[in-house]
């Protein structure tokens, strides 16, 4: 899967969680999921869950203190969809 | 330093399902979702205990300038019980935050204080929540006017004496919360 596929997906997990339909629209590496989607912090473990179902990988700890923006956690995807 | 945080459980209610597999394991430690489990209100105990980890959270940000998203990191310690407020305190790394709770009907709200700071001196003033609420406080307020300081955190001054106040505000669903010291 390349990054725009992932970005794709994100976008589809993100969805419930945000009501900045724009901001959403024109989801890309930048995009910061508290600053830019307004997505409450008790919501990220939600996206984290399921980013994990949704791609079949588990997040640990440190890889969980990065995803705040989509450029990190696409990059942690990456990798361990890789290393998987 | 100081760092606040609210929550109207009616929204929490209706955002999140803390129930979810899985969920409570990535934000609290082994010791707080015992906590939790064995609370006779474990949806009060949740957002409790995630507001003191929220409040510590943002004095450390403050201080560090960095964001993470690390709530196991912060460990909720010492917690004390009344009817209506809670006390206790957030251990993250090697600093211990004295953290205390205001319980309300329909919401929640934890202040964090580092060390040197006393909670008992810190002023916490409730509105609702509005997109324009800076607007509505300054035009409301005769002697504060809320504003930020050049590092972009919110800081109120006292145009009577000129003096500045450290500032903490949050808001979530219909409610909102300023805190100074």
């Amino acid at each position: 899967m390349d990054k725009t596929q992932i970005i794709k997906e994100l976008a589809k997990i993100v969805t419930p969680y945000t009501e900045e339909k724009s901001a959403l629209e024109n989801i890309g590496e930048d995009t910061d999921f508290i600053t830019d989607l307004k997505i409450n912090s008790a919501n990220l473990v939600d996206i984290v869950l399921d980013i994990e179902e949704k791609f079949n990988i588990a997040i640990d700890n440190d890889s969980m203190a990065k995803m705040l923006t989509v450029k990190a956690t696409v990059e942690i995807i990456e990798t361990k969809l890789n290393a998987g | 330093m100081l760092g606040n945080d609210i929550i109207d459980l009616n929204f929490a209610k209706i955002e999140s399902n803390w129930r979810r597999k899985n969920y409570l394991d990535k934000i609290f430690t082994a010791d707080e979702r015992m906590n939790i489990l064995t609370s006779n209100n474990p949806d009060l105990m949740v957002w409790l205990l995630w507001s003191m980890k929220e409040s510590a959270y943002k004095i450390v940000n403050r201080l560090t300038g960095k964001r993470l998203y690390n709530p196991k990191a912060f460990s909720c310690k010492n917690i004390n019980f009344t009817d209506d407020s809670l006390t206790g305190s957030v251990l993250y790394d090697e600093e211990k935050f004295l953290i205390r709770s205001e319980i309300r009907n329909d919401f929640i709200h934890s202040t964090a204080v580092s060390p040197q700071v006393f909670l008992e001196k810190i002023t916490i003033n409730f509105y609702q929540n509005k997109s324009n609420y800076v607007q509505e406080f300054n035009e409301a307020q005769q002697v504060y006017h809320l504003q930020k300081n050049n590092q972009g955190l919110p800081e109120l001054l006292n145009l009577r004496s000129n003096t500045k106040h450290l500032t903490s505000i949050s808001h979530h669903g219909k409610h909102l919360a300023i805190a100074f010291i």
